[in-house]
């Protein structure tokens, strides 16, 4: 008996299920921008660099939180106002983690005692930028959000003092294009043409790259990879990929993008700059993508955007030891070796995995995404397979050329001083585990890709 | 699945999945900085390859017991994405269970001697972990049954060589000879690729095993013939880049900065080795073509004749070493040219152990000299040597062989040079379009970097 009065009763039960049911249904996702929004408010409001730190990565901890349970609530069928599918879902998990990421392991010396600033309220920006426009399936939201987003670099730049004549000289055209685009003064033929443009400055493809190079240089460091990695012109043209097969704007955006690819791997091998080389990598790594999407076969779409996913964790992996590595040591030229090995083991085997996970090495996710890229695009144009191929050798050989350059060649004392502290470690613990643990056998996720991707072309198909 | 289906399996399961559970592990221990002791690194190292070569050596007892010729082992299924699939196949049969028989035999001794060799070195741990990925690597490509398999071990084979060259990374030379290696290496990853994409196009799906399973007789009627030897090329190229043959073969004298175990086993008998069991495997496809048959031949002979001068002018045993184990794979690459099967296995086999053998006692020659010349009477061993050549030629080839043919320079100045210098031009360009858009106040900041 004693044993029944303790088991719950029906109406008990009931309860606790809606319970759980009305916890789904909490606007996760909206959540998280709120808190982004309340942690902009308060960081603004601050005066102590200390609390600004504190506020800036909680608020950013809390809104990943939100927007991983909404990704997972979505595959369970609950959602809030904001709607997530197959393709987005997965796509907002891993750009928040990325986001925190890179926001968690930033070295407490760029908030306090720093000559500028930090950027806190832009970073936070930054992640409510992410949140939207990956939760976003909408065109036109997408498009109005891609026109809004060089205005956090550019702002970072005129905080830091640094000219923007560069970084003008190539968003000028670019927002002219829209503002064309919205008034209609152009011949319908014409919007996708300028489109592409768009994609061409935004992406960085030969010859609208400049600024890229620029940015990296003269803006804050971490706004620059928040504004690069996310790839976003990739992720537009995947939601518009009907644009591109409009009067031959595939063919020549694929020339285009394959002289790009080319272009800047070579350009990766003569850097004397780590900063530039960073660029030249992302800038070479963004164009062979472009090439795999200028395709219209569904396999080489779930490459390019399964290997845009892995690129990013890479990435963003090199991008944290090169930002780490600066804030001990300042900028670093490839003039020398620096021989950092010896005093910060970690970052060099977090730069050396990182590096491998980027140009598809065996059992990383890149791996098969790469070999599907390649051999899709083969029967493309077989001079296109084959130039992606040695680009990624020529950008192998750079990776570890630069890791030889950064972290060997000179026997350096060890110094507690430049330990890799406990933020920074599972930060690349969790960025390398992504680049192979979490992915050594990719085939679910590609597969899972390649159907999210076939529903996204079938629903642009009906409109 | 019958009973022998299932032993089979699980003797090929242990082959190849003991090296990579090791590697995994040294690889997560190292990521996480965990330092394990060296006693332990050394047991569980010895302990993996020995399950290892036990699952080998059962499969070819079970081979031999059952008159088997072949066996197909596929760990995971398949996947498929439209057009595209991806198999990780291994295929067993007399060629892949000899060469797998003796990789693992000599990474077994390779693991006892490293113990004690590498005792107290600072980079003890670091040095297994490389081991361990250049054993996985060298099992998964000697028992490939599909390409991608092929290209899994091949790459890893790569890496780890390339590492383990640079293993003293604190001094520059051995990072620079390491990263000479990883472009040598690159180029044959290159070259493989293309030739797998050829191949795939020309046969299909599954035209490794093809090859393997129906020989000359059966590409004959499935492809042009125009293809197939393009990929012959290619195959030869990945082969010659990897065992440093004619005019790759500045790499090998580079690759002996590593630590002398790997120097023996990875450079002296099994790396070097496995271009020629690249083109033992895929032969079918050479010996469709006269002419490319001809080329592997002379190739091989030239190897043999440039690195057997080139061995007599070196000042150091591991060069010495490094040459003279050229001259016999060159050897072993004529041989397969002209078609052979059996002689290039058993000339691979015998020259690798011995190759170990003499690498593992290069530190020690000293005293091997030392002990050779008591035992004789005599402190000058070849003082009694003559020469027929007239002097300005014997010094001329002399010259020669002591620049090492001037192969590297030449590659250097013909290839490496103007390839870079274009992009050279071009950054200087980007630099000077920069510094238009910029103004020159900002540009000249940028130099603000530390050199």
């Amino acid at each position: 008996m004693a044993y029944a009065s303790n088991r719950p009763s029906k109406s008990c039960i009931q309860r606790r299920s809606n319970k759980i049911v009305n916890a789904t249904t909490l606007p996760f996702l909206e959540a998280s921008i709120g808190i982004c929004l309340i942690g902009v408010i308060f960081t603004s409001l601050s005066k102590s660099q200390e609390k600004i730190r504190q506020i800036t990565i909680n608020s950013s901890f809390f809104s990943t939180l939100c927007c991983l349970i909404a990704s997972y609530l979505s595959f369970s069928g609950f959602q809030g106002y904001l709607q997530l599918d197959s393709f987005s879902a997965p796509l907002l998990a891993l750009n928040s983690i990325l986001t925190f990421t890179i926001l968690f392991c930033t070295p407490r010396t760029k908030f306090i005692g720093a000559l500028t600033p930090f950027p806190a309220i832009l970073v936070l920006l930054s992640q409510i930028w992410v949140i939207l426009f990956t939760s976003n399936t909408n065109s036109y939201l997408l498009f109005a959000l891609l026109l809004i987003e060089p205005m956090i670099p550019l702002l970072d730049l005129i905080r830091r003092g640094e000219k923007t004549r560069v970084f003008l000289f190539h968003f000028v055209p670019y927002w002219l294009s829209a503002i064309v685009l919205f008034t209609n003064l152009l011949p319908f033929e014409a919007n996708s043409f300028l489109i592409i443009l768009m994609v061409i400055i935004r992406t960085g493809i030969f010859p609208c790259h400049a600024w890229v190079s620029s940015l990296m240089n003269q803006g804050s460091f971490t706004i620059s990879l928040l504004f690069m990695l996310p790839m976003p012109s990739i992720i537009f043209l995947l939601f518009n990929h009907n644009l591109l097969h409009e009067n031959h704007a595939a063919e020549y955006l694929s020339w285009l993008a394959i002289i790009s690819v080319i272009y800047f791997s070579g350009l990766t091998l003569v850097q004397k700059n780590l900063r530039d080389f960073y660029a030249y990598l992302i800038l070479a790594f963004s164009a062979m993508l472009i090439l795999g999407i200028c395709t219209d076969e569904t396999a080489e779409l779930t490459a390019a955007y399964s290997l845009r996913n892995a690129l990013c964790i890479g990435l963003t992996g090199i991008g944290i030891v090169i930002r780490s590595l600066e804030a001990r040591h300042g900028r670093l030229s490839l003039f020398l070796n620096h021989g950092f090995y010896e005093t910060t083991p970690l970052l060099g085997i977090a730069f050396l995995l990182c590096g491998l996970g980027c140009v598809g090495f065996p059992g990383t996710s890149a791996f098969i995404s790469f070999e599907i890229l390649a051999d899709e695009v083969i029967p493309y144009s077989p001079y296109f397979g084959m130039v992606c191929v040695f680009s990624e050798a020529l950008l192998s050989i750079a990776l570890l050329m630069v890791y030889f350059k950064l972290f060997c060649g000179v026997k350096i004392t060890k110094s507690e001083i430049f330990k890799v502290r406990l933020r920074e470690a599972i930060a690349l613990w969790t960025l390398i585990f992504l680049v192979f643990g979490a992915r050594f056998l990719p085939h679910a996720d590609i597969t899972s890709s390649h159907h999210a991707l076939e529903l996204l072309l079938k629903k642009q198909q009906q409109h | 699945m019958s009973r022998l289906e299932t032993t089979l399996d699980f003797f090929a399961a242990m082959a190849i999945f003991s090296p990579l559970a090791l590697a995994c592990f040294f690889v997560l221990a190292f990521i996480l900085h965990i330092k394990l002791p060296e006693k332990f690194i050394a047991l569980i190292v010895q302990l993996s390859v020995f399950i290892a070569l036990f699952g080998i050596v059962s499969l070819g007892t079970l081979f031999l017991y059952h008159k088997l010729n072949k066996f197909e082992y596929e760990p995971f299924p398949t996947f498929h994405l439209e057009s595209f699939h991806f198999d990780f196949q291994f295929y067993f049969d007399w060629l892949s269970l000899s060469f797998a028989t003796l990789a693992l035999s000599l990474c077994f001794v390779i693991a006892f001697f490293s113990q004690r060799y590498m005792h107290r070195e600072p980079g003890y741990q670091r040095f297994f972990v490389l081991y361990s990925i250049f054993v996985t690597g060298i099992v998964i490509a000697s028992l490939a049954g599909t390409i991608e398999a092929l290209f899994v071990g091949w790459e890893m084979v790569g890496l780890s060589s390339a590492l383990l060259v640079a293993f003293y990374h604190e001094r520059i030379m051995p990072t620079r000879n390491g990263l000479h290696l990883w472009i040598v290496y690159r180029i044959s990853d290159t070259a493989l690729f293309g030739a797998s994409y050829l191949l795939h196009h020309a046969l299909g799906e599954g035209f490794f095993k093809l090859i393997i399973d129906q020989g000359k007789a059966g590409l004959v009627n499935e492809a042009s013939s125009s293809i197939l030897v393009g990929a012959g090329v290619l195959i030869f190229i990945a082969a010659a880049c990897k065992s440093a043959l004619f005019p790759f073969s500045g790499w090998l004298p580079r690759a002996m900065e590593g630590p002398t175990p790997s120097s023996a086993i990875f450079y002296g008998a099994l790396s070097i080795h496995l271009g020629a069991f690249l083109l033992l495997r895929l032969n079918p496809i050479i010996q469709l073509s006269p002419t490319l048959a001809w080329v592997v031949v002379i190739m091989g002979l030239l190897t043999t004749l440039f690195s057997g001068i080139i061995a007599n002018a070196q000042t150091d045993i591991k060069s010495i070493l490094a040459y003279a184990t050229l001259t016999q794979v060159g050897m072993i690459v004529a041989e397969i040219g002209f078609g052979l099967e059996i002689l290039p296995l058993i000339h691979i086999i015998g020259h690798a152990s011995l190759r170990t053998y003499q690498f593992l006692r290069a530190p020690s020659s000293f005293q091997y000299y030392k002990s050779l010349e008591n035992s004789l009477g005599k402190t000058d061993l070849n003082k009694n040597s003559t020469t027929i050549m007239p002097n300005y030629l014997s010094l001329a080839i002399y010259s020669f062989a002591l620049n090492r043919g001037g192969m590297d320079d030449m590659l250097e100045r013909f290839i490496i040079t103007p390839f870079l210098l274009i992009f050279k031009l071009a950054d200087i360009i980007e630099k000077n379009w920069l510094m238009l858009l910029t103004g020159p106040q900002k540009a000249a900041s940028k130099d603000g970097v530390t050199k």
